[in-house]
């Protein structure tokens, strides 16, 4: 950034500090997390357990690790990606889960499994191709419907498109080999990250890395993009494309962590509202701090999933329960707005 | 275009091509069983999709019923009956086979012995109507004629072989006890032991099934160091046979590979016929896993004999498959000689109303309630409408009509009172004139604390329990209550005040 930090004024400044300070939270809770496990003992590993004990470091390496950093991911993807459909969308309240972006990508991910072989690619492709579909039906159909206001139509186009795919996917579950096939695709719509190892990590990263990074580069534009098109081609934007750009790598990004993670709710639409509210509706700040808060978050959720009973709670659970709760508290506060 | 969305653009598509070339070479999503080519003494029947298959696996050698066709076909005539299929010597070449004498193995877990030498260019192996083959051996005894042939391997010299049956746990006894075992579980995988393991945990889909056969074992019971909760516990039968049991570690449902590694096992047997992602994970963290799936006799057999190998106590799991195959062969013996078309045709159905919405299935082709009833030497007369591997299939009034079978019997979901469901079914005008419902002969498939139909170890239970009632006058001397005695005092070791006390009092035998 080419501006120096002393010309700052003093609220981008304190986005910055909160910025860094996120981040730290979240290098930390990482951090603490690889501590954390049923093994030996529940809850806690002892550092000097985990030099002494060859077991304790190979569940610590190969299997906390990579768990931790798909939380990671996990949540930052869908955060970002929550973030940028609302803006884009000019609609804050949607996210992957009510555009049929995940519908679309449960239904692809079981496709691919059902007809295509199920290899990983083919399974993270068909999941975005979906995706991508389940968004432009929900976009297109929206425009379509002839009452109430944008943000209304858009989510119930969101809702049909959601349902008609989610018939596809019983479809699907219906016809698949209950042997090999049927218990992909139920975990696939479980969610949970219990089975995540290196190879399943190393797969989706070709994806998300550079998704992220996209969208961490252009989020600029985002500002501009939320405008109304006039609006924002006086100020010499491509809309159109830009938005592709935009909406192809968040679905992308989506649909691979997805086809790993399963669908794991309220994320993408908790996530942003409250980065929102901390750091500004500016997305050069705002969608930074999604990320790292989804991360945070998940994270959280995860470690929860995975110490806290002597079996796993599926994930897609906690994040329900408690970013529904946490949207209803705030929501219910005399101060609040909704920003976008 | 701003020369930032162009860089966007190109790093996306760039991505792209990285995701194709990077996960390109990946493995599969989900490990499928490859073909068997296991060593001779691990005896195959792991289900496969239907292309595929091995209808026969020779000496470890896997044979599709494409491999067999392509080889010398002959025909005999025995007793007046026309037989045709693949000559048995040229199999036996086909795949190399040196030893002196063969045991062939039955889909069911009925297995013989012959001697190389005594087998004909006559002998055969008859293509059947399920897609398998039937062994045929004129001038041999019909004892050796091994209906649904799935495989040979090597047997035991002709003197020691009198019977023609043996149990089928054989198999895995060869192994030197207490040192490294070598095995080939039921999702096809090689399990390598370096040593006996000490601390085994059951988790997975139907832990009890692999529980109920395991505390068949003494060390079985000793070494359980762990289990996991499915409903309110792992097993309500357990209890019975060892009170031990209560105190086992039980982990809530769904463990992960962590928490599993909690109760530092050195094996974890788990059921199915896919490995998981939970087996993956624990591959991570070095801690073996065992599959079991008995879901068939065969299957069970297998699983039988590898339970054997890992307990260090092969003898007993002969024992156990001898107790298995003693009455196998009395109910052979038993349908000898019965024409299909003078067996009675029987429909088994399961009665539920989960939520309220009474529903009336009928099990896979492959699965054990179907399996009994052939066994038991019944026509199952929904056989052709049913899954070809896995699940219920609903049925309707107008089919079961349709079939109209001599015999109905109705599984009844646990909770439900299986009498009052026999009589709401008698009482409805629609079943009333069924002819198994006029001539009385709808029963309720018996359970004690589990039912006799499921894939666990009281399916003998459930096949001796069906031929007595297909065929009252060729198994007169099938004593039911006497079975009962018998297998849970042979094979759990329970006392009479026991099973008096705690099991007779749940059997449901005889409702109709």
């Amino acid at each position: 950034m080419s501006v120096r930090a002393t010309h700052l004024p003093p609220e981008e400044r304190r986005a910055r500090v909160r910025l860094v300070g996120l981040m730290c939270i979240l290098l930390a809770l990482m951090l603490v997390s690889l501590f954390m496990g049923r093994y030996p003992g529940p809850y806690f590993t002892a550092p000097q357990v985990l030099r002494d004990n060859p077991l304790a470091q190979r569940l610590a390496l190969n299997l906390r690790l990579p768990r931790i950093l798909a939380a990671v991911l996990v949540g930052m993807v869908l955060s970002a990606s929550g973030n940028v459909l609302q803006m884009i969308f000019r609609n804050p309240l949607v996210d992957s889960g009510f555009l049929g972006v995940s519908a679309g990508a449960s239904f692809g991910a079981s496709l691919a499994i059902v007809a295509l072989g199920g290899r990983a690619w083919t399974v993270q492709s068909c999941a975005a191709f979906f995706g991508l579909l389940g968004l432009a039906a929900s976009y297109l159909l929206g425009q379509r419907i002839h009452y109430g206001d944008w943000v209304l139509r858009l989510v119930l186009a969101g809702i049909a498109v959601s349902a008609l795919y989610s018939s596809g996917t019983s479809v699907l579950k219906y016809m698949a080999d209950p042997l090999r096939q049927l218990p992909d695709i139920t975990f696939w719509l479980l969610g949970g990250l219990w089975g995540i190892t290196w190879p399943d990590m190393l797969q989706v990263l070709p994806v998300t890395i550079p998704s992220l990074v996209i969208l961490y580069i252009l989020r600029w534009r985002l500002n501009l993009l939320s405008m109304r098109d006039e609006t924002a081609f006086s100020l010499g934007v491509a809309a159109g494309r830009e938005r592709f750009v935009l909406l192809l790598a968040a679905v992308a990004s989506t649909a691979a962590m997805v086809s790993k993670a399963g669908l794991i709710g309220w994320v993408g639409l908790i996530v942003p509202h409250i980065a929102r509210r901390w750091l500004g509706s500016d997305a050069q700040r705002a969608l930074p701090g999604s990320m790292l808060l989804g991360g945070v978050f998940v994270l959280a959720c995860d470690d929860v999933a995975r110490t806290l009973l002597s079996g796993e709670i599926p994930l897609g659970i906690l994040t329900s329960f408690v970013g529904a709760a946490f949207f209803l508290a705030i929501m219910l506060r005399q101060d609040w707005q909704v920003r976008r | 275009m701003s020369r930032r969305t162009r860089v966007g653009i190109v790093s996306f598509v760039l991505s792209f091509v990285l995701v194709m070339v990077g996960c390109a070479p990946q493995p599969a999503a989900t490990p499928v069983p490859k073909p068997t080519t296991a060593p001779m003494s691990a005896p195959t029947a792991v289900p496969q999709s239907e292309a595929t298959k091995p209808t026969l696996t020779v000496m470890g050698k896997a044979f599709t019923l494409k491999d067999l066709q392509a080889l010398e076909q002959v025909s005999a005539e025995v007793d007046g009956k026309k037989y045709s299929g693949v000559s048995l010597q040229a199999v036996l070449k086909a795949a190399d086979v040196q030893v002196s004498d063969i045991a062939l193995a039955g889909s069911d877990g009925y297995s013989a012995n012959v001697s190389v030498k005594d087998i004909t260019a006559q002998c055969l192996l008859a293509y059947n109507a399920n897609g398998g083959v039937d062994a045929v051996l004129p001038g041999l005894k019909k004892g050796s004629w091994v209906r649904d042939t799935v495989e040979i391997r090597e047997g035991k010299p002709s003197d020691s072989s009198k019977s023609g049956a043996k149990p089928t746990a054989e198999g895995a006894s060869n192994q030197p006890a207490g040192g490294p075992l070598k095995l080939t579980d039921a999702a096809g995988r090689t399990v390598d032991l370096p040593k006996l393991p000490q601390r085994i945990v059951a988790v997975g889909r139907g832990p009890h099934m692999t529980l109920h056969l395991l505390y068949m074992f003494p060390e079985g019971r000793e070494r359980l160091v762990g289990t996991e909760k499915r409903g309110a516990t792992a097993s309500d039968f357990l209890p019975f046979v060892d009170p031990e049991f209560a105190n086992k570690p039980t982990l809530d449902a769904n463990p992960n590979a962590e928490q599993v590694a909690a109760l530092e096992p050195d094996l974890v047997i788990m059921k199915g016929i896919v490995a998981d992602a939970l087996a993956g994970a624990l591959a991570q963290a070095d801690i073996p896993v065992l599959y079991v799936n008995l879901e068939t006799p065969a299957e069970f057999f297998r699983d039988l004999a590898n339970l054997g190998a890992v307990l260090g106590n092969p003898k007993r799991a002969e024992e156990i498959a001898s107790f298995y195959q003693s009455r196998l062969e009395k109910l052979r013996k038993g349908t000898e000689g019965l024409e299909d078309a003078a067996k009675p045709s029987v429909l088994m159905l399961e009665y539920s109303d989960r939520g309220g919405t009474v529903a009336v299935q009928v099990p896979a082709k492959v699965w054990m309630q179907t399996i009994e009833v052939q066994t038991a030497g019944g026509n199952p007369v929904w056989f052709e409408a049913a899954e070809a591997t896995d699940g219920w299939t609903v049925v309707n009034f107008e089919q079961i009509a349709k079939w109209d079978a001599d015999k109905i019997f109705v599984i009844v979901w646990y909770s439900l009172d299986p009498q009052k469901v026999i009589n709401d079914l008698k009482a409805d005008p629609q079943w009333a004139v069924l002819k198994a419902v006029k001539n009385g002969e709808i029963y309720v498939f018996p359970q004690d604390i589990f039912g006799w139909d499921q894939p666990e170890p009281r399916w003998i239970l459930g096949m001796m329990w069906l031929a007595t009632r297909l065929y009252p006058d060729r198994f007169k001397d099938i004593d039911m209550n006497a079975e009962l005695m018998a297998y849970f005092t042979q094979l759990y070791g329970m006392d009479k005040a026991n099973i008096e006390t705690n099991i007779l009092p749940k059997v449901r035998m005889d409702v109709r």
